[in-house]
């Protein structure tokens, strides 16, 4: 079964370039979006190994679901973004390709048992992701591809010298299995696992947008497809901080959780404060969008560095930042279509000019910031209520300064946007509303999803949550 | 023999730091290929037929002739020939990765009395190769420089797989997704002419 949702994205592409018909693309990606869905549930009530190299867990499962959630609302969008792209249907058939190739080669990594595969289907992720970042085939855009690949690629060699120092101190390549890595943590030679941590830490957390390695990042968002942004934000980031946390349980296991802990905390601090500095000052909203993941990320960072139940809340807010910033990231997208242009000050008066995008784009603010009703909040709350307990008040007022630091600058970007006066209409025939129901759609289903956290997080949710979080804790 | 090998696999890069033409750096970068290939060839005694074979086709043809023809190409079609440097940083660069080679031989020497199953000569090389890739990579503004910088640290990860694993099928593996990288960026760097170079 895992295996065909590797297969899967190779057979439907060639399928897809012999056709090349746009339909058939739309109705490719979705139906692998939906199979991902529907193996990710299945994993999350049967956790098992289907073959040595890989498996599902009570982890890994949940990042499947997140991604499989993502890409199917991504894809919805993209239908409708395809159509208007004015793009020719070979360059479509071969984004699409890539764009199963970049979600399969997710997949694999999140399901992958052995240290290496995780790192290869990594490596491949960010190969097929800078594909798509070029689709508008301009200077900038390749700026901005060129930047992603080569920071990337250098996070990727040295997370390899990473897992070969780990080699080293275990003796044996087979031990990089994670079953094997955790069973046998402490014969591991505590020198070089922190060499090998070290090093994957800068090579995964390059990819998952960490402060310093960060930079990528806010030029990616502002010359991405919506689609592309979303699912680098809502999939990527949290696949590759999966790396990250597989290598922090193996910490935790060989008795060195305080050093691996004490790095997190500094780059999830250096992520929050950074942010609040570019966030005050960014002139494009798609980089505030992209700052604010960096601010996500750490926030994430600083969840797993406290430990105990800061985890539960890192992993939910990782589900909800997920959701939150896909819908943000596809509202963005409509807006840029709508104004031609990616500066905040140039986009004014959305509620004039579509009124439904303009609360979209408030909605998605308040759920990625954490206001109340926001689900985000609750994740939050876990956080402070942790902090609390653990006597943590210097970090907690260093946080929560940061946070509101950061919720200000947002805020009020997004509230240039949404009132003031529209300008003068741009020459086009595009209209959106009454066109495509699929520039809406999708974000207003991932906010049903979102609120209806509100009544509470399920049962189930909460329970999947709870293994993962003592999966890594244990 | 090895020993000398790969002690000329590390003396290449201080030659490296102080280029100021392109290729210079471009022969330094095929040279280093072919010393890999030699490399591979001499620790084959222990190693699968397959792998071994696999290795030595990836490095002669791709690091030793193809990549280095095609980059030599580019430049020519781009018109590029030399390196941006003054006289002053070229001689602190030179200065950095002379230090940085024999720190390498101190690494070694750490290595081998700690009693690792490893070859510490390799490592201490490759490790200070590794440095000066991520160095050349930091310090030049060009994107062509910062691509070789990357190849060469590409190179350094090939000799710390050779330095760690008897098992030339597993380093067969790990390389592979490496020379993908290497290959998207010979290819974005003809895509991209001269607007980023």
């Amino acid at each position: 079964m895992i295996l065909t949702l590797l297969v899967f994205p190779i057979a439907a592409g060639l399928i897809m370039l012999f056709f090349k018909s746009r339909v058939l693309n739309s109705i490719i990606t979705i139906t692998y979006a939906v199979a991902l869905a529907a193996i990710s549930g299945w994993l999350l009530l049967h956790p098992q190994g289907f073959t040595p190299y890989f498996h599902g867990d009570s982890l890994n499962s949940l990042f499947l679901m997140v991604l499989a959630i993502v890409f199917f609302f991504s894809m919805l969008y993209n239908a409708a973004f395809l159509k208007d792209s004015g793009v020719n249907k070979g360059a479509q058939t071969l984004y699409s390709v890539f764009l199963l190739l970049f979600a399969g080669s997710m997949a694999g990594a999140i399901l992958a048992a052995h240290l290496a595969l995780f790192w290869a289907f990594a490596g491949l992720a960010t190969l097929t992701a800078s594909y798509l970042i070029f689709f508008y085939r301009t200077n900038t855009a390749l700026n901005a591809a060129w930047k992603y690949l080569f920071i990337c690629s250098i996070g990727i060699a040295l997370a390899l010298v990473g897992i070969i120092f780990l080699t080293i101190g275990t003796g044996d390549f087979n031990w990089l299995f994670f079953d094997s890595l955790y069973l046998n943590a402490k014969k591991i030679n505590p020198l070089w696992l922190k060499l090998g941590f070290v090093f994957i830490l800068i090579g995964f957390g390059t990819k998952a947008g960490l402060a310093p390695l960060h930079s990528w990042l806010p030029d990616v968002h502002l010359e991405a497809p919506p689609a592309v942004s979303a699912l680098i934000s809502g999939a990527l980031l949290n696949v590759a901080f999966l790396g990250i946390i597989r290598m922090h349980k193996l910490m935790d296991l060989a008795a060195l959780g305080s050093y691996s802990r004490l790095i997190l905390l500094i780059m999830g601090f250096l992520s929050l404060f950074l942010c609040a500095i570019f966030v005050l000052k960014v002139k494009e909203y798609h980089k505030m969008l992209a700052y604010s993941s960096i601010e996500h990320m750490g926030f994430i960072a600083i969840c797993f560095a406290i430990g105990g139940p800061a985890v539960f809340a890192g992993l939910l807010h990782m589900v909800f930042h997920a959701l939150s910033k896909a819908a943000f990231l596809l509202t963005g997208g409509t807006i840029r279509e709508l104004y031609h242009s990616n500066e905040i000050s140039e986009v004014t008066g959305l509620r004039l000019k579509d009124n439904l995008t303009a609360w979209l784009w408030v909605l998605s603010f308040i759920a990625v910031s954490g206001i109340p009703p926001s689900p985000v909040f609750y994740s939050k709350f876990l956080f402070i209520q942790t902090m609390i307990e653990k006597g943590l008040i210097v970090q907690l007022v260093m946080a929560l300064l940061l946070l509101i630091t950061i919720l200000f600058g947002m805020g009020r970007s997004v509230l240039i946007m949404f009132t003031g006066e529209s300008p003068a209409p741009i020459q086009t025939d595009y209209q959106p509303r009454r066109k495509r129901i699929l520039l809406y759609l999708p974000q207003i289903l991932l906010f049903f999803l979102l609120f209806s956290f509100i009544l509470g997080v399920p049962d189930a949710l909460r329970d999947f949550i709870q293994k993962a979080s003592d999966g890594i804790t244990r | 023999m090895t020993g000398l090998i790969a002690i000329l696999f590390g003396a290449v890069m201080p030659f490296v730091t102080a280029a100021s033409r392109i290729d210079t750096l471009i022969k330094c970068l095929a040279f280093q290929g072919m010393l890999l290939f030699i490399l591979v060839l001499l620790n084959a005694g222990h190693a699968s037929l397959a792998g071994t074979i696999l290795l030595s086709l990836e490095t002669l043809s791709l690091k030793t002739i193809i990549i280095p023809l095609l980059l030599l190409w580019i430049v020519r079609k781009n018109g590029i020939n030399s390196v941006k440097t003054s006289a002053n940083s070229k001689y602190l660069a030179l200065l950095t990765a002379t230090l940085l080679f024999a720190g390498g031989f101190l690494l070694s020497y750490l290595v081998q009395r700690s009693g690792l199953k490893i070859n510490a000569l390799y490592f201490g090389i490759s490790v200070s190769t590794l440095v000066l890739g991520l160095f050349i990579i930091l310090t030049r503004k060009e994107i062509f420089t910062q691509v070789m910088g990357f190849l060469f640290l590409e190179n350094a990860v090939f000799l710390l797989l050779l330095s760690v694993f008897q098992d030339m099928r597993v380093i067969a593996a790990l390389v592979f997704p490496l020379d993908l990288f290497a290959a998207a960026f010979l290819y974005g760097l003809y895509v991209t002419k001269k607007v980023l170079l």
